[in-house]
C-alpha cells in the first residue's frame, strides 16, 4: 500500500511538472508571436513552442488519467494538433512567399517584405 | 460573488455592447459580427441563469436550446454575409443604402458619381 | 482550488468582454475576424466552465471554426476584387457612415442603463428552486437515451430540433438563391495547387475525422456528442477535402447534394408521421422504439448538417467584376465599377 501511495505521489508530481513546463512553452510561443519581427519568425515561434507545450501537457494528463482509452484519445488529439499545426504553418509560409513577402535577413534590419500588404497589422 | 454570476454579468455586458455596435456601426460586416456576438451573450445568460438556481445539476433544456441556437446562428451568418456581398456588388460600398441613394438607384440618374 | 477556479473564471470573463469590445470597435476587418475566432475559442472555455461540454464542442467547431472560416472566405472574396491597393472602405471602415455623435451618446447611455437594469434584475432575482432539471432527470429513461441534452433535443423538444433543421435548410435555399453563378472556389489565383503537405494531412486527418464523427453520433445518446457536433466535424473534413481540391465543391445543381441537404428534415418528418398510427401524436415515439428512431434521425441529421455547412462555407459568392458595359445598358449603372475606379483615381 505505501509503495502504491508513493507511486501515485510520484506520478502526480511528474504530471504537475510536465503541465507547468508545457504552459511555459505556451507562454514562450505567445511572447514570440507578439515580439518577433516578421511572419516567418512568428510562425516558427508559434508552431514549434505551442506543439511542444501541448505535447507536454498531454503527457502530464496521460500520467493523471488511469483509463487507457482516454489516454489514447489524448495522444491522438496531440497527433492531430501536431499535424494540423505543421501543415498550416507550411501553407501560411508557402503562400506568403508566393505573395512576395520576404523574410527579414538580419536581426533588427527591415526588408522590403515588411511594407507589403500581406503583413498583418 | 460566485463564478456563475460572473458569466451572467459577462453575458449581459456582451449582449448590450453588441447591441450598441449593431446600431452604431454602419459597416455591414460589423453589423453581422455584432449580431453574432449578441447571440453569444444571450447564450451566456441562458446557461448561467439555471446554474445559479440549481448548481448541483446541469439543466439540459437551456443547453439543448443553445446548441440549436449556435447552428442557427451559423446558417444566419452565412445568409447575411451572402446578402452583404450582394449589396457590395450592387452599390460598391458595404453600407445599407440611404433613402436618397435608393431613389438614385430606381430613379436612374446614372450620372450621379460615386461618393 | 476554488480560489484558483474563480481566478480562471475571472480571466475567461475579462478576456471575453475585452475581445468582444475590441472586435466591435476596431476599424480593420481582418483584425475583427481574427478577434472573432479568438472570442469563439475563449467562449468554448466558458462553456466548459459552465458544465456544458456539449456546447463547448459545438462552439469550437461552429461558432469559432465554421463562422470564422465564413468571414475569412468573405474577406478573401473582397481582397480578390480589390487587390493589394490602397485602403478600401470595404476592409477599413473609417466610420464616416456611422450615425452622429449625439445618437451614439444617447444610445450609449441607454445601453448603460440597460446593463445596470438587466444586471440588477437578473443577478438580484430571488433564487426560486428550479424543478425542470429534476423532472428531466426523472423522466430521462422514457426518452431511450442517457444523455439528457440528446433526450431534450430529439425527444422532449423534438419539434424545436425539427424546426431548427428547417431553418438550416431555409438558409441554405436563401444562399443558393443569392448565388447567381458568380461563384469561384479554390484556386482562384491560377496555379493548380498540388501541395504534398496538405494532401498528406488530408489523407491522414479525413479518415480520423470521419471515424470520430460516427463515434460522436453514436455516443451522443449517452455522453456529450450528437448530430450537431458530429455534423460540424464532418463538415470540417468536407471543407478540408474541398480546399485540397480532392472533392469538387458541392453545388445546388447537383442532385445528391440537394438530397443530402433535405434528407435530415425529410427523415425527421417521415419518422414523425410514421409513429402517428402507433401513438396518435406527431413525433411521439412508441415505447421501445425511441432509441433506434433517435439514432436513425441523428445519423440523417449529421449528414444533412455536414453538407449544409460545407456548402455554406464554399458558397460565398465572388463579387463580380465591375462591368463598364453596364453603365450604357442599365440605368442604375455599374456602381461597383464606379466606386473602385473613383477610389483608384483619388
Amino acid at each position: 500500500m505505501p509503495a502504491d501511495l508513493t507511486l501515485t505521489l510520484v506520478m502526480e508530481v511528474a504530471s504537475g511538472i510536465l503541465i507547468v513546463a508545457g504552459c511555459l512553452f505556451f507562454l514562450a510561443g505567445t511572447v514570440g508571436l507578439l515580439r518577433f519581427p516578421d511572419l516567418y519568425c512568428r510562425l516558427h515561434a508559434l508552431t514549434k513552442a505551442d506543439t511542444l507545450g501541448l505535447g507536454l501537457i498531454v503527457a502530464g494528463l496521460v500520467l493523471q488519467n488511469p483509463v487507457w482509452p482516454a489516454r489514447l484519445q489524448l495522444v491522438l488529439i496531440w497527433i492531430l494538433a501536431l499535424s494540423a499545426a505543421a501543415t498550416v504553418c507550411h501553407l501560411l509560409a508557402r503562400s506568403s512567399l508566393a505573395a512576395g513577402i520576404e523574410p527579414i535577413r538580419e536581426p533588427g534590419g527591415s526588408s522590403a517584405g515588411v511594407t507589403s500588404a500581406g503583413e498583418d497589422r | 460573488m460566485n463564478p456563475v454570476d460572473l458569466y451572467m454579468l459577462a453575458g449581459i455586458v456582451i449582449t448590450l455592447i453588441a447591441l450598441y455596435a449593431a446600431l452604431t456601426r454602419a459597416h455591414l460586416f460589423w453589423k453581422v459580427l455584432a449580431i453574432n456576438l449578441m447571440g453569444t451573450g444571450v447564450f451566456l445568460i441562458l446557461l448561467a441563469a439555471p446554474s445559479r438556481r440549481t448548481p448541483e445539476i446541469a439543466d439540459p433544456l437551456p443547453q439543448a436550446m443553445v446548441l440549436t441556437g449556435i447552428v442557427v446562428a451559423v446558417a444566419a451568418t452565412a445568409l447575411a454575409l451572402g446578402i452583404a456581398l450582394r449589396v457590395i456588388a450592387r452599390s460598391g460600398l458595404p453600407f445599407l443604402p440611404d433613402g436618397d441613394e435608393e431613389d438614385q438607384g430606381s430613379g436612374g440618374s446614372a450620372g450621379e458619381a460615386s461618393r | 482550488m476554488t480560489a484558483l477556479g474563480f481566478l480562471l473564471d475571472a480571466a475567461v470573463v475579462l478576456l471575453l468582454v475585452g475581445l468582444a469590445t475590441r472586435l466591435l470597435l476596431t476599424r480593420h476587418l481582418f483584425e475583427a475576424i481574427v478577434l472573432f475566432v479568438s472570442y469563439g475559442l475563449t467562449l468554448s472555455l466558458a462553456w466548459v466552465r459552465l458544465g456544458a461540454p456539449n456546447i463547448a464542442l459545438a462552439e469550437a467547431a461552429l461558432g469559432a471554426g465554421v463562422t470564422g472560416a465564413l468571414f475569412l472566405n468573405t474577406y478573401q472574396r473582397l481582397t480578390e476584387r480589390i487587390g493589394d491597393g490602397p485602403k478600401s472602405p470595404l476592409l477599413e471602415d473609417d466610420g464616416s457612415r456611422d450615425p452622429p455623435a449625439w445618437f451614439k451618446g444617447v444610445l450609449g447611455g441607454g445601453v448603460l442603463l440597460l446593463v445596470l437594469g438587466a444586471g440588477w434584475a437578473l443577478l438580484g432575482a430571488g433564487r426560486r428552486p428550479a424543478f425542470l432539471p429534476h423532472e428531466i432527470a426523472a423522466r430521462l429513461p422514457e426518452t431511450g437515451v442517457q444523455n439528457p441534452v440528446t433526450g431534450v433535443l430529439l425527444n422532449f423538444r423534438g419539434y424545436d430540433t425539427l424546426l431548427e433543421i428547417a431553418v438550416l435548410v431555409a438558409a441554405m435555399a436563401g444562399v443558393w438563391s443569392l448565388d447567381r453563378g458568380s461563384r469561384r472556389f479554390g484556386r482562384a489565383r491560377g496555379e493548380p495547387d498540388e501541395d504534398p503537405v496538405l494532401h498528406a494531412l488530408t489523407r491522414f486527418a479525413v479518415p480520423v475525422t470521419v471515424v470520430t464523427a460516427v463515434y460522436l453520433t453514436w455516443v451522443g445518446s449517452t455522453e456529450p456528442g450528437g448530430a450537431f457536433q458530429a455534423g460540424s466535424l464532418l463538415a470540417g473534413a468536407g471543407v478540408l477535402l474541398t480546399v485540397a481540391g480532392v472533392l469538387p465543391p458541392p453545388t445546388a445543381a447537383s442532385r445528391p447534394v440537394r438530397a443530402m441537404v433535405a434528407g435530415g428534415m425529410a427523415g425527421f418528418i417521415l419518422a414523425g408521421i410514421a409513429v402517428l398510427p402507433l401513438t396518435g401524436q406527431f413525433l411521439h415515439y412508441p415505447e421501445g422504439w425511441a432509441y433506434p428512431m433517435i439514432l436513425g434521425i441523428e445519423a440523417l441529421l449529421t449528414v444533412s448538417i455536414a453538407v449544409v455547412l460545407v456548402e455554406l462555407f464554399v458558397d460565398v459568392p465572388a463579387v463580380p467584376e465591375p462591368d463598364p458595359a453596364l453603365e450604357s445598358v442599365d440605368p442604375s449603372g455599374d456602381p461597383l465599377g464606379r466606386a473602385l475606379r473613383g477610389k483608384e483615381g483619388s
